[in-house]
């Protein structure tokens, strides 16, 4: 594995070159406007189902578990907020959801930067129902009515299998970022 | 290693990380409220930002339809000879139809007169594309990207295919929102065909309708057709919504006769709205005979 200066300096909290940091923000931010496209295409043509996937939520975890600096809370909340200005929902909920979800995965990296894929995938999939269960207690509440419970659960379970595709793909990317594996 | 903090600073800089989640969970949570509590104008913003949206998402979606057309246009060639059958014979039905549907409006445009009734405008469609459809689990919305420039305001009824699917509740210059008939917070004052009953539909955030606001004895079969009745001036009457699927204790529910969830191609109806009626709210002497 070659040996990159910036992203060594970086995970150490070391001086890094402006160009590169730079770099490293625009493509993440890049990362999550592709994402945010995916998440709001209109899949008519193909009659696919209602439900898709949080591909955010997805992101988030992801860096939060293997490079909590990339994608820092003020990111969360900005992916979140754009997010809730493109839905027709209570404006901040996904932004409040994307930055719970960032500041508590990131307290439990110490235990999951060394666990297995497997183990990864059960904890995003507990995550995913606790933000999808977070936004339907949300969601009432804003509404002063009781929401329907089975899109809610159907959302969490469907964000849950399509992880590790998409962790395949952010692994690739992650790659592509910093010439390393992440999860070193 | 030289920093170039200085280390008076480093307090602050530790506070700053550790408090930055606890700060954003709280301006969240604010903003919520403000959305609540209609403290900020927050259907301008959104407005403002779905007309950035809307013109990128046609752009970027537009290939696919391009695609997803020809693609279909491959499939269709296969049948193209019992299609063009078929059709002939659809044809000449609709011609026996059409001279019918003649002699039925002169009919009844002589019973108007004679009853001195007004007719209701005619009505003006704006057709457009579905670009983004960002809903989610817990709301249903789709975004157009036609808006006031084309003449659509917000309350115009969206009707795609066969009936209604939504109504819009936001109007930019380039985009609007359309609320789908489905999302919970939907309300459309409607009237049952056959037997004139008044109701309210109501969406469940699924598959099917809820008739709310029902008379008791209301008497309602299944295969009765629901259309909008036109009260509260806000949408215009007797657009096809759906039929009466089924009839029991847990209530009345209706299956739309459009797509809802999958509408490309819808026709936006941008009739006149009425201004007086157009903050009321739908209450019960409205619907009451």
């Amino acid at each position: 594995m070659s040996f990159d200066k910036n992203s060594y300096a970086q995970d150490r909290g070391l001086e890094e070159s402006f160009a590169s940091a730079f770099r490293r923000t625009a493509l993440v931010a890049l990362q999550i406007a592709v994402l945010m496209l995916l998440s709001a295409f209109p899949f008519n043509f193909w009659h696919m189902a209602s439900v898709r996937p949080a591909f955010l939520l997805m992101a988030v975890y992801h860096w939060a578990v293997f490079r909590p600096r990339t994608l820092p809370p003020v990111g969360a909340f900005l992916a979140g907020l754009l997010l809730d200005l493109l839905t027709a929902g209570p404006l901040g909920l996904n932004a409040l959801t994307l930055v719970a979800v960032q500041w508590f995965t990131k307290t439990q990296r110490r235990f999951l930067v060394g666990q297995s894929f497997l183990v990864l995938w059960l904890c995003f999939f507990l995550m995913s129902f606790a933000a999808y269960g977070f936004q339907w207690a949300m969601f009432s509440l804003f509404s002063l009515t009781l929401s329907p419970v089975r899109p809610m659960l159907a959302g969490a379970v469907v964000t849950g299998l399509f992880f590790p595709p998409m962790a395949g793909l952010m692994n690739a990317f992650n790659k592509r970022l910093s010439g390393r594996s992440p999860s070193v | 290693m030289p920093q170039k903090a200085g280390l008076s600073t480093i307090p602050f800089k530790m506070i700053g990380v550790r408090a930055t989640p606890v700060v954003l969970v709280l301006l969240g949570l604010t903003l919520m409220v403000f959305h609540r509590t209609d403290a900020l104008p927050i259907e301008r913003l959104r407005t403002a930002a779905a007309d950035v949206m809307a013109p990128v998402m046609s752009a970027v979606t537009q290939p696919f339809v391009t695609f997803s057309d020809s693609f279909e246009g491959i499939r269709t060639l296969r049948a193209l000879k019992s299609e063009n059958i078929r059709l002939k014979a659809e044809n000449e039905q609709l011609q026996q139809w059409y001279e019918a549907a003649l002699k039925f409006q002169a009919e009844n445009q002589s019973l108007h007169d004679l009853l001195n009734v007004k007719a209701d405008p005619s009505l003006t469609f704006v057709t457009t594309r579905v670009v983004a459809d960002p809903g989610g689990s817990f709301v249903k919305s789709v975004l157009l990207p036609s808006g006031t420039k084309d003449k659509i305001q917000k309350g115009n009824a969206v009707m795609s295919g066969r009936g209604l699917i939504g109504r819009v509740t936001e109007a930019g210059v380039h985009s609007s929102r359309v609320l789908l008939i489905t999302d919970l917070n939907s309300r459309i004052p409607v009237i049952i065909q056959n037997t004139r009953t008044k109701a309210v539909l109501a969406g469940k955030n699924g598959d099917l309708l809820q008739l709310e606001r029902l008379p008791i004895d209301a008497g309602l079969e299944i295969g009765s057709r629901v259309m909008t009745s036109g009260d509260g001036g806000q949408l215009p009457p007797d657009v096809p919504i759906g039929t009466i699927v089924a009839v029991g204790k847990d209530g009345v529910f209706v299956k739309p006769l459009a797509d809802v969830d999958s509408a490309s191609w819808v026709q936006v109806i941008n009739a006149d709205v009425d201004p007086s009626l157009m903050s009321g709210e739908i209450t019960p002497a409205m619907l009451a005979h």
